[in-house]
Parts: structure tokens; C-alpha cells; sequence
């Protein structure tokens, strides 16, 4: 898997090359600011860019705008944004448009390289992946005439794990259940959200967006 | 410029000059009038000299209430004022000297000189008036009851003269002097009576005069009444002068009262047309400083209104001008609030720049540490993290452990870390504005944050406003768990409103903080508890921008309105 790295922290950014390489992913190239990421992404077309959201000139939402346009540009590279905002709202505006092979994790995650290659590994799939703190907040938030209050806690348990990235397998071993109950699980939550029957990617995310955005 | 000495002395003789004096002219006119009348009415002699018996009710009525007020106008003068106390008691003995001439058995030329001595009163009053104007910090009420009383008593002493002979049929009362013998044939008594006519003309121009340079005490209004009474009584004298035909009599064109005449109206002109065209200039600045109040600058365009010679004086301005004793009462009260207005206002304005740029720095220092925060100890802590993961691989387990064990703490520290920053500065708030971070209040407290009116209303505010908004709403959501704010953005303000009714709360927001709270009121405040709902620092923004806090207590229970106004 090749990735490129955008962060305006240089340390930060070679300790993840560092990292990732000796998890066995090639880092294709790094920079520090948006322009030359999308000159970067042209170059190199990575599989996944790893970026982070606060970058110049503004230190605001560069990174979000830039991983919007690559998801439109370059629909063959997928995107995992950084951010220390828990706020739901920049996950929703990263996935809103381009929900498939987009991620939004917390910052302190990259130091788990497991979890970050996962998240790599996910998005490059075509998933969506989303922090658990994010995911989190979003379930703790009441709604009252929301499907989302319909559904049982086993099913929400499967709605926050699939919104992390999770394959049936994946939630499967989480739980401690079989993958047969994750999947009547899964049916229960789609038919809940009332979303049609579909490609079962394209389904979860917009389980995940219908999270976001009840 | 006609200013009065001091705060206090100023006002208490502005009191008597506006209710004494007009009073007093008017008490005069009444009881001249009055006595004529009743004198015409009771007449019961054919002969113009004997007017009333001797004894008659009225003339003893009038007799004792002329002593009455006189003696008594004296008694209050004199210890207040020796000097003054004087002439007015001389006024007050030729003016009852006049009760003389109505008696027949009384020899002719006393008859006259009683007659002719009532005028002399004038000039003594008139001295009265200007020995006691002289000492303007005698005033109060006993100063008001004098001014009163030599008025009457000047009215007492022009009703018994009138009483004296019929003014009506005989207007020079030349009649009436032939009658008691002063015009048969030359003789000092002729001359007492001409003499005693011009000097009543010119005492009475020399009163004007006195009046008119004694500004503290008599208003412009008095000195108009006292110049028009000069020049009418002047005219009298020319206009009857001619029309006299008693054979045997010549009297020459009155010099002397023509000249009264033209003095009286000069000095007149001279001294209420400025006056006038003041007040009307006060007027106008009056309206000019009413359009500078909206203004930021209120207090310099005051100053610029009014003109540099109203500035002048010992007291400074305002308190030099609103003294001015040419303006009326309500010019003067108007005036005054006009310019405590602009000074307030002014004052307001940069209290409320103060606390503006207090907000302001107070937000760059915020963004600051939020941005050291964010760009450098979150990020460290994240490189700290990421360098440890790297090291931990390359070391024995048991050390590994411990290195792991480290690391995984990081992440408790980062969501710390990003707790207070998001407190300093609601990333959302600062990057996509007020529409979006309301939005995300309202889902965080679903069913508890309503917004009205189109979102693009905020989107157009400005960042201090959307602040404060923001400010309020999330304290008012946090401090009142269970009540519901509602958001209307307007063309001119963004107000918030919050209905406590459902959680029971008395809303404080008087009090400094919410630390503030006092948990003994509890008990003692019923339906309730009370409880600070917004703290000092969300005050000062909304004040900042010359917002308010209000609780209304409406049918509907307790309410905090905040209202932030968005014009200027």
C-alpha cells in the first residue's frame, strides 16, 4: 500500500513514515501544506493520503477542503483525515459528498499504528471509518422521532462499530458473536434506517452518514 | 453674559425672580383694578374731591390691609436688610400719606401734597429693589414674601390714589386737584403736582432702570412688563397733556416723559430682543444636540453646539449655561438634560469601547493559547506518542510494556487538552460561523435550542456578535438543563431568550459570577432556586456591544431576554 503524508509538523510526519514503513507501507511522499498535496496525490497517485486538517496558511480546514477535492479529482485514492476536533461536523463535511474510501480519526490514533493501518487498510477498501470517540458522542446524543432511537442496543453496538470501519468479521470477533448474527444484525439496522437494498458498502456508509446526519 | 454666582444661590433667587415678581405685577394690576372699580361703583359724593365718607367699610378695609401688608413688608425687610429696610418704609408712608386727600375738612394744599405723595413711593421702592437685589445670597422664601409684600403695598398705595379722585372722568386728574385748590393760580402746589407727576414718570423709568441691571433677581420677562408699564404710562402723560383745557392751566409738551418713553422702549429693545434671540438660539442647539445623541460622539458635538461664551464660567460646562438667567425654566431643564444626555452617552461610548477592546484582547489572547495548544503541545504530545510507538518495537517486552503503558496515557492528555481548547474557541464557531455552531448546539441538546427566522440572517453578523451569541446561548443551555432558548436573529439585534418556567429557576443575572450562588437563598427565595444564569465574562461581551440581559417574569413564569443589537 503506498500513502502519502500532509502534515505542517515535520517531526510528526517522519514519525509516521517511520512507523508505517515498518509496518510494511510505503510512504510515497510527505508535505506540509494543501497545494503541494494535490500536486503530490497528481505525482504519485497514492492509494491513501493521510491528512491533517490544520495546515496553512490559515491553520483552519485546509486539509478537509484539500481531502474533498482529491476524493473528487482522484476517485482511485482514498483519503484519511487527522483532526483534533472531535466536532462531528468535519467528519459530516468530509463525508457528505464522497462517503466511500474517506476516514476521519483523532490525531492521538497514529500512534497505534495497528489502528492506523487498519484505517488505511479500510479506506483504501472503499470503506468509511470513523474515530469511536467521534462515533461515541454521536450515539450519545438523544433524538427523540429518530430511527435511530428504534433501533436495539445490540444494533446500535453494530451501527458504531461499522461507522469505526469494521467488516462483519471484525464486529463479529467484538462482540462475540457470530458473523451470521452481526449480518441479521446489520439487515435489522438498514431496514430500521430504511435504507434500500444495495451495494453492501454503499450501504453502511450511508448507515454511517445517517449517523451523522439523522 | 448674564450668569448667576453659584449652584444654590442661583437657583433659590431664579425661584423668587420667576414666581415673586410676576406674581407681584400681576398682584398690582389686580388690586388697581379692582380698587378703581369698586371705588366708581361706591362713589357717593357729587364732588370729585370727597370720594367716600368718612368711614366707609371699604376705605378702612383698604386702609388696614395697606398698613397691614406694609408694616408688615418692613418688619420681614429690615432685619434682612437695614439698607433696603429703609426706603422701603419711606414708600410705605408717602403711599398711605395719599389717604389724606379724600378728606374735605383737611386744608386744600395738605389735600394735594397728600395727593401728590403716594408717586414719591416709587423711587423708594425701586431703591428697596436695587439695595436688596445688590445682595443677591439673601434669598429663600422671607426674600420671596418681601418682593410680595412691596407689591402689594405698591398696589395699596396706587388704589388709594385712585381712591382720591375719579381717574375716569378726570384722566389728568387735573379736575380733582382744582377741586382741592392746587391749580387755582401759580403757587408751589402747581408745581408740587407737576413736579410729583414727572418725577412718578421718571422714577419709574429709574425703576426700569435698577430692575433691568439687577438681572439675577428679575427675569427678562418682569423687566419686559416693568418697560412696557414706563412707556404706556409716558404715553398717558403726552396723550392727556394736550387734551387738557382747563382755563387758566398750561402745561408744556412733557419732555420728560418722551423721554421716558425712548429710553423705556430703547432699553427695552436692548434688553429682551437679545434675549429672546438667545433662547431661540438655546432652542435649536436644544434640537441640534437631540440628533448628536445617537451619535458615538455625543459629548464633543455638545461641545461644538454650544457656542464658546455659553461655555465660560466658574462651574464649568455644562453647569455655566444651564444657569443663564434669560432662559425660561423648561429651556433650562431641557438644556440641561440635553447635555447630562451627551456627557452620559459620551461616557457610555467609551465605557462600552473600553470594554470592547477588553473583550477583544481578551479573544487574541484566547486564540493564541489555543493556537499554542493546538500547534504545539497537542501536536508534541502526538509526535511524543507516535516516537514511542516507534521505539517500543525495538525493545525488550518488559521494557516495552512500560513504554506502551506510557503512551497509551497520551491520548487522556490530547482529549484534556482539546476539552480546553475547544473552550477557548469552538472550532466550529470560529471556521464556519454562527449558523453552523448553532446547528451543532442544537444537536448536542436536541429539542432545547430553536433558532427562528432564515439561517443566512447569521451568517451576515459580525464575529463579536456572532460571539457573544454563541457566548450566551451555550451558557444559558448549560446553566438551565431543562429550559429552552430560542435564537431570533433581526435586522437590528440577535435576541435570545430562554424560558425557565419548566425548570423551576429564579434567574440572577446581577451577580458577578456563577460562583456566585448562593445556596442558603434556596430556601429562601420560594418556586425555586436561584441561580446565576450567565457569567461575568458573557455579561461584559453582550454589554460590550451595548447589549442587555433582562429576566422578565411574564405570565408564562421566569424568562432571561438577552438582546445584542447588530446596527452599528
Amino acid at each position: 500500500m503506498r500513502v502519502v503524508i500532509a502534515d505542517d509538523v515535520m517531526l510528526l510526519r517522519a514519525g509516521m513514515a517511520r512507523l508505517l514503513s515498518d509496518m510494511n507501507v510505503e510512504v510515497a511522499g510527505e508535505c506540509a501544506e494543501a497545494d503541494t498535496l494535490l500536486r503530490l496525490v497528481e505525482a504519485e497517485q497514492p492509494d491513501v493520503a493521510i491528512i491533517d486538517i490544520r495546515m496553512p496558511p490559515t491553520h483552519r480546514d485546509e486539509g478537509l477542503v484539500a481531502a474533498t477535492r482529491i476524493r473528487a479529482t482522484h476517485p482511485g485514492v482514498a483519503v484519511l483525515v487527522l483532526s483534533q476536533y472531535l466536532e462531528p461536523r468535519y467528519a459530516h463535511r468530509l463525508l457528505a459528498d464522497q462517503p466511500a474510501a474517506s476516514g476521519y480519526l483523532l490525531k492521538e490514533r497514529v500512534a497505534d499504528v495497528a489502528v492506523l493501518v487498519d484505517a488505511l487498510r479500510r479506506v483504501a477498501e472503499g470503506e468509511c471509518v470513523l474515530d469511536p470517540t467521534i462515533v461515541a458522542r454521536l450515539l450519545s446524543r438523544r433524538r427523540p422521532n429518530s430511527p435511530l432511537e428504534r433501533l436495539t442496543d445490540r444494533e446500535h453496538e453494530t451501527l458504531s462499530l461499522m461507522a469505526e470501519g469494521r467488516s462483519n468479521a471484525g464486529i463479529a470477533s467484538t462482540l462475540g458473536v457470530s458473523e451470521r448474527t452481526v449480518e441479521a444484525a446489520c439487515a435489522q439496522v438498514f431496514r430500521k434506517l430504511g435504507l434500500e437494498p444495495s451495494r453492501d458498502t454503499n450501504r453502511r456508509v450511508s448507515a454511517v452518514l445517517k449517523l451523522l446526519r439523522p | 453674559m448674564l450668569l448667576v454666582p453659584g449652584p444654590t444661590a442661583g437657583l433659590r433667587h431664579r425661584r423668587v425672580a420667576a414666581f415673586g415678581a410676576p406674581l407681584a405685577m400681576v398682584t398690582t394690576t389686580a388690586v388697581s383694578v379692582v380698587t378703581l372699580a369698586a371705588g366708581n361703583a361706591l362713589r357717593r359724593s357729587a364732588d370729585p374731591g370727597v370720594v367716600f365718607e368718612r368711614g366707609h367699610p371699604l376705605v378702612v378695609l383698604v386702609l388696614v390691609g395697606g398698613l397691614t401688608t406694609a408694616v408688615a413688608g418692613c418688619w420681614l425687610l429690615l432685619p434682612q436688610h437695614p439698607a433696603a429696610g429703609l426706603p422701603m418704609s419711606v414708600s410705605v408712608a408717602t403711599v398711605l400719606s395719599g389717604w389724606w386727600a379724600g378728606w374735605p375738612w383737611l386744608a386744600p394744599w395738605v389735600r394735594a401734597a397728600a395727593l401728590a405723595l403716594p408717586l414719591a413711593a416709587a423711587p423708594c421702592l425701586a431703591a428697596t429693589v436695587w439695595l436688596w437685589g445688590g445682595s443677591t445670597h439673601r434669598g429663600g422664601r422671607a426674600s420671596r414674601v418681601v418682593l410680595m409684600l412691596s407689591a402689594l403695598a405698591g398696589a395699596a398705595a396706587a388704589g388709594l390714589h385712585l381712591l382720591a379722585y375719579d381717574p375716569l372722568a378726570d384722566l389728568a386728574c387735573l379736575r380733582t386737584c382744582r377741586a382741592v385748590g392746587i391749580l387755582v393760580g401759580p403757587g408751589p402746589a402747581r408745581v408740587l403736582l407737576i413736579g410729583s407727576q414727572w418725577l412718578g414718570v421718571g422714577a419709574a423709568a429709574l425703576a426700569f432702570g435698577v430692575v433691568a441691571a439687577a438681572p439675577s433677581v428679575i427675569p427678562g420677562a418682569l423687566r419686559g412688563t416693568v418697560a412696557t408699564s414706563v412707556a404706556t404710562l409716558g404715553l398717558c402723560r403726552i396723550g392727556w397733556s394736550p387734551t387738557v383745557s382747563a382755563p387758566g392751566i398750561e402745561i408744556p409738551l412733557d419732555l420728560v416723559s418722551t423721554a421716558a418713553v425712548l429710553l423705556a422702549a430703547s432699553a427695552a429693545g436692548a434688553s429682551v430682543v437679545p434675549v429672546l434671540l438667545r433662547r431661540r438660539a438655546a432652542d435649536r442647539m436644544v434640537r441640534q444636540l437631540e440628533d448628536a445623541f445617537t451619535t458615538a460622539r455625543a459629548g464633543q458635538a455638545a461641545h461644538r453646539l454650544v457656542p464658546a461664551r455659553w461655555r465660560q464660567g466658574a462651574h464649568g460646562f455644562p453647569g455655566a449655561l444651564v444657569q443663564a438667567s434669560w432662559l425660561t425654566p423648561v429651556q433650562r431643564l431641557s438644556l440641561a438634560n440635553s447635555l447630562l444626555s451627551a456627557q452620559a452617552q459620551e461616557r457610555l461610548t467609551a465605557a462600552r469601547s473600553a470594554q470592547a477592546h477588553a473583550v477583544d484582547l481578551a479573544d487574541s489572547e484566547r486564540a493564541r493559547i489555543e493556537r499554542d495548544l493546538h500547534d504545539g503541545a497537542q501536536q508534541q504530545l502526538v509526535t511524543a506518542a507516535l516516537h514511542l510507538a516507534a521505539a517500543s518495537a525495538h525493545l525488550p517486552a518488559d521494557v516495552a510494556a512500560e513504554v506502551t503503558a506510557a503512551r497509551e496515557r497520551i491520548p487522556g492528555i490530547l482529549a484534556a487538552l482539546r476539552g480546553i481548547s475547544h473552550g477557548l474557541f469552538p472550532p466550529v464557531l470560529e471556521h464556519e460561523g454562527l449558523a453552523a455552531a448553532l446547528e451543532e448546539l442544537a444537536a448536542d441538546n436536541l429539542g432545547r435550542l430553536r433558532r427562528l427566522g432564515e439561517p443566512n440572517q447569521l451568517t451576515a453578523i459580525g464575529i463579536g456578535i456572532a460571539r457573544a451569541t454563541y457566548a450566551v446561548v451555550s451558557e444559558l443551555l448549560e446553566t438551565s438543563p431543562a429550559a429552552r432558548v430560542t435564537v431570533h436573529p433581526g435586522p437590528d439585534a440577535v435576541r435570545v431568550t430562554t424560558d425557565l418556567a419548566r425548570t423551576g429557576q429564579v434567574p440572577s443575572v446581577n451577580g458577578d459570577t456563577r460562583a456566585a450562588v448562593q445556596p442558603a437563598a434556596a430556601s429562601s427565595a420560594p418556586g425555586g432556586h436561584r441561580a446565576e444564569v450567565m457569567s461575568r465574562s458573557t455579561l461584559d461581551r453582550v454589554e460590550a456591544l451595548g447589549g442587555t440581559v433582562e429576566t422578565v417574569t411574564g405570565d408564562e413564569g421566569p424568562r432571561v431576554e438577552v438582546t445584542i443589537p447588530c446596527g452599528s
